[in-house]
């Protein structure tokens, strides 16, 4: 199910909030409305953890993460480190990464599965990466833009990537994902999906401003959409198709 | 294999649509309204249109067909908030002409973000308002005159008039003017400020020797009425002047011919060949005293047969005619009489045996020329003038109205005759025709 959201006023949801199939992770300082969309949403299933990284509230696009772990920047520092390792559930590893690249949201696109990083990142930092994360490590560029992580977005059972993608590239992520992907916007024809839009295999969060339109192409391809409301979309069908009849 | 397109959904319409096209991720529908540039276009703007003149203003006052050109570029001029943008095409939308509307649909186009070329088109209105342009105000307000030269010469005929008039047209000195009238001795002349009167004045003194007498008339405004005085001295006239002005101008002849009117009256006289001038202030203190006789209305006719230079003396060094003097042998061109006359004459470069001329026979004038010793017998003044059918030259006039009260008669056929003779007298004279410069007056026919 989609929800809209904003924080501070900002509809770059992405920017300030990090959702997982394991937890969720928000800035500080935002107001309580907020946190309450977050946990009304996720509360019972998963921690959802206050933080900031290195004094920063743009965690989400500092960090990088999946069930199995949370990959932090250097600019992270002890306490803060200390302070989410002490708040996640044990099986989720946190490791920090030395990298010139610091800005790991940005770089590396992930799921349980598949991550997809930058051209220029490190060898060392990709092979954290597969050990942290558990996943198959790919390096690409989506739309001819080096930061996969900004322009594109997916979870174990869809993908959202930029507009202006090629149909060839699509095919190509499709097939490394092994998911289904289609090209959108978010935020009122934004098309930086990753810093409009969290989503996880069971919820997803985009800002304020994300028109209808945006949120039925999010709830499709990310499969987010209720059993019944699918089943009575299907019967709906089947009776109008009768009448015509 | 067909090329398939990357399609998403418009953000804000649902339509599917390829973002390549735009590059904005808005389908192009959506991205018009929205940048929407035709949104500071001026829409009503009005054009000012004459009713009497069926003139549009331009500023200058032009005259256009409803769906012409010039009346495109008047809308197009008028309409603000085109920077940026290039117009792509105009059209004109029909509108009854009664309704004093004028419709254009104007598409314009204009490069947004991306570099995306949006093109839009708009509706513009033009409302046609009734306004009064310069001219016509000009024909409506005959009285609104603020200063006026009243121009007399106390003379049978208007060749002088003629004259002005077409040195007035050559220096496009009536444009200030806002009328002109003709009276029986002269002309009128109307402006709107006193300057420009004086202008024109200034302009008059340089070409005719005049008196100027000034007045007013105070309203809340003021009038001012030039009244100006042109020496009846014409050209080819036989002058008479008193004694008074003979010793002022050195003891010259009291029998002169008047050779040119310039700023000051030009004479020669007939026996000694001596030229001299008169300036128009000395005229007017004796302008009581001063014998004309014009040689349209006493001129007799002679047949030259045989012309003799004279070979110039020092004294005569700084004569004009220095190279023409001559003595003339005459007779004249009357069957009775056969006696030869030897006369003196500053025309030798125009005469030769078998010619024409015409000239005064003083013995046949018993008036105060009697009281003058030494007179000549005959003065001749200029050649006979060839009538000249094929005349090709047609005069410009200048719009002259007739001041209906005063309108005398007899004068009506007397136009067409005095315009002949000026042109006779232009085609004689060589100054004349410098100062004209012919070929402006001659129009083809």
């Amino acid at each position: 199910m989609a929800n809209r959201c904003q924080f501070e006023n900002s509809n770059d949801i992405g920017v300030f909030s990090k959702l997982t199939n394991a937890y969720c992770l928000v800035a500080l300082g935002g107001s309580e409305n907020f946190y309450s969309v977050f946990e009304s949403e996720l509360g019972l299933s998963m921690p959802v953890i206050h933080c900031s990284i290195g004094g920063t509230r743009i965690i989400g696009r500092l960090t990088a993460g999946n069930k199995n772990g949370l990959l932090v920047p250097n600019t992270c520092t002890d306490q803060e480190l200390k302070q989410i390792r002490n708040s996640l559930p044990d099986e989720v590893k946190v490791k920090r990464v030395e990298e010139k690249l610091s800005a790991l949201g940005n770089c590396v696109a992930c799921n349980d599965y598949v991550a997809l990083i930058h051209s220029d990142l490190d060898k060392e930092t990709e092979e954290i990466i597969a050990d942290t994360l558990g996943v198959e490590v790919f390096r690409t560029t989506v739309a001819q833009q080096v930061l996969v992580g900004t322009y594109c977005c997916f979870n174990n059972q869809g993908g959202l990537v930029h507009p202006l993608t090629t149909v060839e590239e699509l095919d190509e992520l499709a097939n490394l994902l092994q998911i289904p992907l289609c090209a959108g916007t978010v935020n009122r024809g934004s098309d930086i999906i990753a810093s409009g839009l969290v989503v996880n295999d069971i919820a997803a969060f985009c800002g304020l401003d994300t028109t209808s339109t945006e949120i039925t192409v999010i709830e499709k391809i990310f499969k987010l959409q209720d059993k019944n409301k699918q089943n009575m979309e299907v019967q709906i069908r089947q009776d109008m198709m009768q009448e015509l009849e | 294999m067909l090329q398939r397109a990357v399609l998403i959904f418009c953000p804000l319409c649902e339509l599917e649509f390829e973002p390549k096209l735009t590059k904005t991720n808005i389908c192009p529908n959506c991205l018009i309204a929205q940048m929407n540039i035709t949104q500071d276009i001026d829409n009503d703007k009005e054009i000012l249109f004459c009713r009497y003149c069926r003139r549009y203003q331009r500023p200058p006052w032009v005259l256009c067909e409803r769906d012409s050109k010039e009346l495109l570029a008047i809308c197009l001029k008028k309409v603000i908030g085109l920077q940026e943008k290039t117009i792509i095409d105009t059209k004109f939308i029909f509108t009854e002409p009664s309704t004093k509307q004028i419709k254009l649909q104007i598409t314009v186009q204009k490069e947004a973000m991306n570099g995306t070329c949006i093109q839009d088109s708009k509706i513009l209105n033009f409302e046609e308002v009734y306004h009064q342009c310069e001219d016509c105000k000009r024909e409506f307000t005959p009285h609104i005159w603020g200063a006026c030269i009243q121009l007399r010469q106390r003379v049978n005929h208007k060749k002088s008039f003629y004259y002005l008039e077409q040195l007035i047209l050559q220096h496009h000195m009536n444009q200030q003017m806002l009328k002109v009238e003709s009276a029986d001795d002269g002309m009128n002349f109307y402006f709107k400020q006193k300057n420009q009167a004086l202008h024109m004045l200034e302009f008059i003194r340089s070409y005719l020797p005049i008196q100027v007498k000034e007045s007013k008339e105070v309203y809340s405004f003021i009038k001012y009425t030039f009244v100006v005085d042109v020496p009846r001295i014409c050209k080819d006239d036989l002058v008479i002047l008193p004694h008074k002005l003979c010793h002022q101008l050195g003891g010259i002849n009291r029998i002169q011919i008047c050779y040119r009117v310039a700023s000051s009256i030009q004479l020669i006289d007939p026996i000694k060949l001596k030229v001299c001038e008169i300036s128009a202030e000395q005229y007017f203190k004796h302008d009581l005293d001063i014998r004309t006789m014009p040689l349209r209305e006493n001129c007799d006719e002679f047949t030259v047969l045989d012309v003799e230079k004279i070979k110039p003396s020092k004294n005569d060094q700084n004569n004009p005619f220095l190279n023409s003097l001559c003595t003339v042998e005459l007779m004249k061109d009357n069957d009775s009489d056969y006696n030869q006359y030897q006369v003196k004459s500053h025309l030798g470069n125009f005469l030769q045996a078998g010619m024409t001329v015409q000239g005064f026979d003083l013995n046949k004038y018993n008036n105060e020329l009697d009281e003058i010793y030494d007179k000549p017998e005959l003065i001749i003044i200029r050649r006979k003038p060839e009538k000249n059918k094929k005349r090709k030259t047609q005069l410009k006039r200048l719009d002259i109205e007739e001041n209906q009260e005063k309108k005398n008669k007899k004068k009506e056929g007397l136009e067409e005759q005095q315009i002949e003779e000026f042109l006779e007298d232009i085609e004689q004279d060589q100054h004349l025709q410098e100062t004209l410069n012919l070929q402006q007056i001659q129009t083809q026919q």
